[in-house]
């Protein structure tokens, strides 16, 4: 399968007025054409900055990709101009995100904002560009559509602002989608509404979605593939029925171990030990090494990445498996 | 069973006026419209919904936090509604609460040791001594270490700040706590730890939870009862494993199937509800959700629905079952 | 397995835990990362130890007149920067000017600060009419250029370093009266304002206890910002005429009588106002840094 994105070994510095931190250290996956691959992780995991920095909207002032590559449809883009990104994004390559209000601007129409990028990638006259409006509005489940261009972002509901939101992500028809938590702020009813919309058009337009969450449940909607990040590396890939079923890492063990189950009402729940360690006070070698129940003396040095079975992982635990082994338990 | 009820709601109707310009008169918002459930000692009792729907607001007025509109709040047999000042100080010692977000709940100028004995100096329990005792007393039964008394919100972690909040609801050994949204703040990772540790303290302490959440797995897992709402108004009750086997209320059942698969191999029959919430403003006529009922007849737009016992335990307000 | 194992069992104790560095420490590290904040604060410190000390240092009595040396352009017998139309050493007027100046700075800012704050409050907290009152009173003040009201006031009460402070006051007083009151109204809808509620303490102690802690870094920062306002107030009106009357030697009042001579003894009127400008910049720059200092540590 064609690769869209291939981001290799990618290295992300913050500068801060209290000192530098390093919320990405070093971290590679693919994305295939018309796939969708979920990252999970817990706050500071570094599944934002990865997105961020794919996107470049890091912020220039603070942030830095001081090592690895980003090639879109094999191109390198880690060092293009604005001008150029600015090609891109919109395009080829979008983004939601989870505050739907805050990413419309308030002093434009819907249908200003839905024309600005079609404007700027496409040469559609005026009538064209009307009826793509209404078309995608009405891909996004939106019926009210000639109302909807007129009204300004505040007149709308949370839920229709995310779809007027996708709506503006998609467009241009991009070939990547790359979601940010877009179904964190909503309701569960909304919620499935959203996932569903976002199946129905990836599975019309052969599109690439990355979807960022925090919630196990979305996951499995949702995804083909899985990255599990913690404190900025990828402990985990795997392709979705594998990662639910048979996880290697003790972190995706103890991530899926703690989701209440059915069976299991008003026990105690299996729960991962600790917090999050903050960037600037990482245990030394495996980063997961203080909280986790499985380890041992090598977790002290940097664990290698193993690869079973296209499912990689960052454990000492399989250092010694042979590729192929079985890795059912 | 009468002697256990710690809380009675009656009625509750909680009304906001919104203003919607300089001069125009305020329009009337039923955050809360005529609400009645009664909470027994010991159990938890879930309030779920959407955005919207008024569980925190009921909540608050449970607590006194906002004066209810209409109704009672009947508290150990005496409604507290009416209470002002001194008496309903003395009550709060009773009814305590935890918030959503620590990040917030937490004084940041104070440190861990005044955080959590102000509410012992407040009710003027025990001398100077005792208090730190108990509070260290208390450190320990929710899993932080002495260490932490002299610490201060800001150096510690959103669990470790919700662990705080918790042991500054509990330290005065209240009978009920209401606890709204206690875990959607956190990490996932964590979530599972502040669980474990509500369920630990009912334990040790016999408290009685009112535990309101959109979270529906966490409130599988927590509650004995679940109160569902929609719009300001409640529209099933029912014990917990009930409910989930066998919703009665179209609402319910939509809101159930809405939960996302917990295995890919899982399978749901999902009903995807048409439409959104509609604004408070302006509920629907008749049953509030009878725009968006998959099973809407023509009485639902019409008239309000009555509340239907279709056991001892369940009950819903639905014209299917009237 | 070893004791890797063994401490993780003890989930809290094993983690690390943001231990911040002292208050202080962190403070002062903090302040020589920044060069502008660290410039305000150098001048700051300069100013208070002339300020204190400067009486001890002046090469002339301020006071004395010598009509036979008026006019001397800087660097002629001893007269660093010249002397004035009375023959005063305008060097030892500027740096006695200089505890004039820091005195008023501090004393208005700390005086308007109490009594706007304690106005802010009650405002804030308890709203309904007794705020409606207040604040319109803030508005009606507000409208009148602040230069303006302080002359007026300090017409009726007569001139002299008391009266321009008391002026200062009556009109400075609103700033932080407006400020405090938007951060009460921010900070009573706060959760653990609503958790103290929910706890039973009283109004009074949440005021006194809660909220009043929490006001510290705004009205910190806004008090230091004012310093130099009211510095510069002080120096228009004394530059005005009223305010502190001469023989005194005030920033102001050199202006005042500099004035006069501005196209034959450029100095009179050029190191007094240096010395507000220079003034006003370090308690500007120091004041902004220490906002963002104190934004970024809560």
């Amino acid at each position: 399968m064609k690769n869209i994105l291939d981001v290799s070994n990618l290295e992300v510095k913050f500068q801060t007025r209290r000192g530098g931190v390093q919320p990405l250290r070093g971290v590679s996956f693919r994305v295939h054409e018309g796939e969708t691959l979920g990252i999970v992780g817990e706050s500071g995991c570094g599944k934002s900055v990865t997105l961020l920095s794919v996107m470049g909207l890091l912020p220039n002032d603070m942030a830095e990709i001081s090592k690895g590559k980003v090639l879109f449809e094999d191109q390198e883009i880690t060092h293009l101009k604005e001008h150029e990104r600015r090609k891109l994004r919109g395009s080829k390559m979008s983004m939601i995100f989870q505050e739907p209000m805050t990413s419309l601007n308030p002093v434009f129409t819907i249908g200003d904002q839905l024309s600005q990028p079609l404007r700027k990638h496409t040469k559609l006259g005026k009538k064209e560009m009307k009826k793509r409006i209404i078309d995608m509005l009405k891909l996004v489940g939106i019926s009210r559509t000639e109302e909807i261009i007129h009204q300004y972002p505040h007149q709308l509901s949370g839920g229709m602002r995310q779809r007027v939101m996708i709506c503006l992500a998609i467009i241009c028809e991009p070939q990547l989608l790359i979601a940010d938590e877009p179904t964190t702020a909503l309701d569960v009813t909304i919620q499935a509404q959203i996932l569903d919309l976002l199946k129905k058009i990836k599975q019309k337009n052969n599109m690439s979605i990355i979807f960022i969450t925090h919630d196990l449940g979305v996951v499995a909607e949702l995804c083909d593939r899985v990255i599990v990040m913690y404190t900025g590396q990828i402990v985990e890939e795997a392709d979705v029925r594998t990662f639910f079923n048979s996880p290697k890492h003790p972190y995706s063990k103890g991530l899926l171990a703690s989701m209440p189950k059915e069976d299991e009402r008003k026990q105690k729940l299996y729960a991962i030990k600790g917090n999050v360690p903050g960037l600037n006070e990482l245990p030394l070698g495996c980063s997961f090494s203080n909280r986790c129940p499985m380890a041992f003396d090598r977790c002290k040095m940097s664990p290698p990445v193993v690869k079973v079975d296209g499912q990689i992982c960052r454990c000492w635990l399989y250092a010694e498996q042979k590729v192929g082994e079985q890795h059912g338990e | 069973m009468e002697n256990d009820r710690v809380l009675q709601v009656v009625n509750l109707k909680k009304y906001y006026t919104v203003n919607d310009g300089w001069f125009s008169s305020g329009q009337r918002v039923k955050a809360v419209d005529d609400v009645s459930f009664s909470i027994y000692k010991g159990e938890t009792v879930g309030l779920v919904g959407e955005s919207g729907c008024g569980k925190s607001t009921t909540g608050r007025t449970v607590l006194q936090l906002s004066q209810p509109t209409s109704g009672k709040i009947i508290f150990e047999g005496t409604d507290i509604s009416k209470l002002k000042g001194q008496e309903l100080r003395q009550i709060r010692r009773r009814i305590q609460m935890i918030f959503q977000d620590p990040y917030a709940s937490l004084d940041p100028h104070k440190t861990i040791q005044q955080i959590l004995t102000e509410p012992l100096h407040v009710h003027h329990l025990y001398d100077k001594k005792k208090r730190i005792e108990k509070v260290r007393k208390m450190l320990k039964t929710i899993g932080l270490t002495d260490t932490y008394l002299t610490r201060y919100p800001n150096e510690l972690s959103g669990g470790q700040r919700q662990r705080i909040a918790i042991a500054r609801a509990v330290i005065l050994h209240p009978l009920l706590i209401v606890a709204d949204e206690p875990v959607s703040a956190l990490d996932v990772s964590v979530q599972a730890q502040v669980i474990n540790l509500l369920m630990h303290l009912q334990h040790e302490f016999q408290l009685t939870y009112l535990f309101i959440s959109h979270d529906l797995n966490v409130v599988r897992h927590i509650t004995d009862r679940i109160i569902v709402m929609y719009l300001g108004k409640m529209v099933e009750a029912a014990p917990t494993e009930e409910l989930f086997r066998d919703p009665k209320h179209p609402y319910t059942r939509a809101l159930l199937s809405a939960i996302p698969i917990r295995n890919p191999d899982e399978h749901t029959d999902r009903i995807v509800l048409n439409g959104e919430v509609p604004s408070p403003v302006y509920p629907p006529s008749g049953c509030p959700f009878h725009e968006r009922c998959p099973n809407a007849m023509d009485i639902c737009s019409k008239a309000a629905p009555r509340q239907v016992n279709l056991s001892e335990k369940h009950k819903t307000i639905c014209h299917l079952y009237s | 397995m070893t004791n890797v194992v063994r401490k993780t069992d003890t989930e809290e104790k094993s983690m690390p835990v943001l231990r911040r560095k002292s208050h202080f420490v962190s403070f002062f590290s903090d302040l020589i990362r920044s060069k502008t904040g660290l410039a305000g604060f150098f001048i700051i410190c300069l100013l208070f130890v002339i300020g204190i000390i400067g009486f001890l240092i002046v090469p002339f009595n301020p006071m004395d007149t010598e009509t036979a040396q008026k006019l001397l352009p800087p660097h002629t017998e001893g007269h660093l920067m010249g002397t004035d139309q009375l023959g005063r050493d305008v060097f030892s007027r500027v740096i006695l000017g200089t505890r004039v100046s820091l005195t008023i700075g501090i004393v208005t800012v700390v005086l308007a600060g109490v009594i706007g704050t304690v106005i802010g409050v009650l405002a804030g907290f308890f709203r309904g009419w007794l705020d409606m009152v207040l604040m319109r009173i803030v508005d009606v003040q507000l409208s009148f250029p602040f230069i303006l009201l302080v002359l007026v006031v300090n017409a009726v009460l007569g001139s002299g370093l008391k009266n321009i402070i008391i002026s200062l006051i009556i009109a400075g007083w609103v700033v932080f009266a407006r400020v405090v009151r938007s951060e009460v109204l921010a900070i009573r809808e706060k959760e653990f304002i609503i958790a103290c509620v929910a706890t039973g303490v009283s109004g009074w102690e949440i005021m006194v206890k809660h909220i009043l802690p929490n006001l510290f870094t705004p009205i910190i920062v806004l008090a230091s910002l004012q310093v130099a306002n009211f510095i510069i107030a002080e120096a228009s009106v004394s530059f005005l005429g009223f305010g502190v009357q001469p023989p005194q030697p005030a920033w102001g009042n050199m202006l005042n009588e500099g004035k006069d001579y501005i196209f034959n003894a450029w100095w009179m009127i050029t190191f007094p106002g240096l010395a507000i400008v220079i003034t006003a910049l370090g308690i500007n720059l120091f004041g902004d840094w220490l906002r963002d200092e104190l934004d970024h540590d809560l």
